[in-house]
């Protein structure tokens, strides 16, 4: 139902307002719009079969409209797009052209009244003030003072919304917004309770509320919904679904003049479907929202962006894993090229000194026996004795020298067994105790009671114990102070790691540290460097072979430790063991 | 009565000094041989009551010599001990001179360790 009253002049009101530049450049657009379709219609109505008005019409008919030269209309001034008058006071709508094609048909020309609005129209029809209105629904009461055509314009009612609804039974609960007193006020208020019904002033409004998302849908026809999207860009609606229902529209004649209702529902009928086709679709053809107007298009670009940026994000994490493995792998191979290294150099070492040993011993063994001999032919020629003597030292110098290339090379097999580190520095002491007191060395332990057992050698590891040991007390001569500790330790410091050469620690890790300090004069930075190559020795001549610390790193490495030395914070040397704790060799 | 002792060595100087140290103690019957490939024909001829046997020879290793003396049962219970380069004294020590059943000396070996080894292997006095 066209309604009528306050609401229908609050919509004028609305319409009036002022819409600005874009309004300007959609006002010339609707302009240059306006010819193309004129020329389109003048088209159709050439191309179709004009009947003319002569042959349609009976005598009696022709009669009356001679009779009658002038037939007045007014016009709603907004009620489009069926009908309305621009700003240039044109008059534009669909029933503008079913009015133009009438007066093509019947070789007449209507005469249009100032209305200022839809209520003054309707006065002035009852009023016979005019004689025709172009386009109104039919009801009981206005069949009253007026007559109708057939409708000459139908439209379907439509269901629009900006969200992925399919039909209006998925509508249930959800907020559906209509114009107040339209016709969809009706059907929806009467026949679908199920829903949460809003009334809006007009279509405008409602299709604003329902871009927005304030409600879920909005119903009403085809055609003004069609206009407002044409006017007003509202990208994200579409239509859902189309309904049962139409809105009707006839020309509606004033209630004495019979005689033209006939000849106007006469033109009518004799329209082609073509000549109805051209203004049906140039008012009703809802321009295709692009589809990426629709949130399903934008959900699914979105999806797929994420899904993009997942793989991305995968790939880049793999990438960097990759990265991580290669540098790591890399390491593993340098790691294990430097263990070949060694394992061959080591090889080479234990070969030279199996070859050493014995062609050395031999004849040392040799001279040994000469010396045996010699003692016992001297006992009385005491110089004789001492040179006696002198052999056997040097004798004992050089056995030292091929036992220690010895140990060298045989440093790669370890006897593993569970042991606290603790005893073995106990049992070294006890050994070397003779040798401590001797030099009256003061010895100060420091051993924690919470270390673990380790899986150690502990014969190997006591022979590094008494290098330590031997090499401080060397190095003290007399009245040295040798202060051993033991205790769990959490590496803090990346130069703890310097000597790691086979990465078997890491920043924060809880590990066995032993510490042996002396209070000697200390190694020269210089020689800090070198002091674990093998037949490096600070000693004197004869008094060292340069093969007790190479030995002694070699053998805490094998146990996956670090051997290390620093100058202590006053003076002396600090060699430092680090050892992991339930590490597996 | 002495004790037969066979020293074993391809080193004819070795064998000659420990021969003349053995001796002189009075206590000692000392056979010297250099060749490991002899030793089981010497061993027939002397009777030895202990070998001081090389380790490393060109011909035959100690070890292959001690082989062929166990496979014989007439000569399995002579006692033998191995002398080698290249075990250190620590090893043979730590051991107690035994190394996997074998007893063993590391060169250079003294005179008065023979002897502490020969009277522990076959007690004091005569045998």
């Amino acid at each position: 139902m066209k309604p009528e009253g306050v609401l229908w002049e609050a919509r004028e009101a609305r319409f009036s307002r002022c819409k600005g530049k874009k309004n300007d450049f959609l006002a010339s657009l609707a302009s240059s719009r306006l010819y193309v379709e004129k020329i389109l219609l003048l088209i159709a109505c050439l191309c179709s079969s004009p009947v003319h008005a002569d042959l349609l019409l009976n005598e009696q008919e022709q009669a009356w409209l001679k009779a009658h030269p002038v037939i007045r209309f007014a016009v709603d001034p907004d009620f489009a797009p069926f009908e309305w008058l621009t700003a240039d006071g044109e008059y534009r709508g669909m029933a503008a052209d079913y009015m133009a094609l009438m007066e093509e048909k019947l070789g007449i020309r209507f005469q249009r009244v100032r209305a200022d609005s839809w209520l003054d129209v309707m006065r002035m029809i009852r009023k016979h003030e005019i004689d025709l209105l172009p386009a109104l629904v039919q009801s009981p009461q206005r069949e009253k003072y007026l007559l109708f055509t057939p409708p000459h314009i139908i439209v379907p009612g439509v269901l629009i919304s900006a969200k992925d609804y399919d039909n209006i039974e998925q509508l249930v609960g959800k907020k559906v917004v209509v114009v107040a007193g339209y016709v969809w006020d009706d059907l929806i208020g009467h026949h679908r309770t199920d829903v949460r019904l809003i009334r809006v002033e007009n279509t405008r409004d409602g299709m604003e509320l329902t871009a927005l998302g304030a409600v879920d849908a909005m119903v009403s026809d085809m055609a003004t919904v069609t206009h407002v999207l044409r006017e007003d860009a509202y990208s994200n609606l579409r239509i859902v679904s189309y309904l049962p229902h139409r809105l009707e529209l006839g020309f509606a004649v004033r209630g004495d003049w019979n005689m033209l209702r006939n000849i106007l529902g006469k033109v009518l009928d004799s329209l082609t479907v073509k000549e109805k086709k051209v203004i049906t679709e140039k008012w009703l053809t809802l321009e295709e929202t692009g589809f990426w107007h629709r949130p399903t298009f934008w959900y699914s670009i979105l999806s797929g962006m994420a899904v993009l940026l997942l793989i991305l994000s995968a790939m880049l994490i793999w990438n960097r894993m990759l990265k991580h493995q290669v540098v790591l792998r890399t390491r593993a191979l340098e790691n294990a090229q430097m263990q070949l290294i060694h394992a061959e150099k080591m090889e080479s070492v234990g070969r030279l000194a199996a070859g050493v040993a014995h062609e050395v011993k031999n004849p040392l063994a040799i001279i040994q026996m000469a010396s045996d001999f010699l003692a016992a032919e001297v006992v009385t020629n005491k110089e004789a004795h001492e040179v006696v003597r002198d052999i056997d030292n040097a004798v004992e110098r050089a056995n030292t020298v091929i036992r220690g290339l010895l140990d060298f090379s045989r440093g790669e097999e370890l006897e593993l067994r569970p042991a606290n580190i603790n005893e073995v520095i106990g049992r070294t002491l006890q050994l070397l105790a003779y040798e401590l007191r001797q030099h009256q060395v003061e010895v100060v332990t420091t051993l924690s009671n919470a270390l673990p057992p380790m899986q150690i050698d502990s014969g190997k590891l006591q022979q590094v114990f008494i290098n330590l040991f031997m090499n401080a007390m060397q190095a003290m001569k007399t009245h040295g102070h040798l202060r051993i500790s033991s205790r769990l330790h959490r590496i803090a410091d990346e130069d703890e790691l310097r000597r790691d050469r086979d990465h078997h620690f890491r920043l924060g890790e809880e590990v066995i540290r032993v510490k042996v300090a002396d209070n000697g004069p200390g190694i020269p930075e210089a020689s800090q460097e070198k002091i674990f190559d093998p037949f490096f020795t600070s000693k004197p001549v004869g008094e060292g072979t340069g093969l007790g610390l190479s030995v002694s790193q070699n053998i805490v490495n094998l146990h996956h430790g670090i051997l290390d030395v620093r100058d202590g914070t006053d003076g002396g040397a600090v060699f430092t063991m680090l050892f992991k704790i339930n590490g597996e060799l | 009565m002495k004790k037969r002792i066979l020293v074993v060595d391809d080193e004819p100087a070795l064998t000659r000094m420990v021969k003349m140290n053995l001796e002189r103690t009075g206590d000692y019957e000392v056979h010297t041989e250099n060749q490991g490939a002899k030793v089981v024909t010497a061993v027939r001829e002397f009777w030895p009551d202990l070998i001081f046997l090389d380790v490393m020879m060109p011909d035959m290793s100690g070890d292959e010599v001690s082989q062929q003396l166990r496979e014989d049962p007439v000569l399995a219970g002579i006692k033998v001990v191995f002398m080698t380069a290249i075990v250190t004294k620590e090893e043979t020590s730590e051991m107690g001179g035994n190394i996997g059943g074998n007893e063993f000396l590391a060169k250079p070996v003294k005179t008065e360790e023979m002897i502490a080894t020969i009277e522990r292997l076959l007690g004091a006095g005569s045998p």
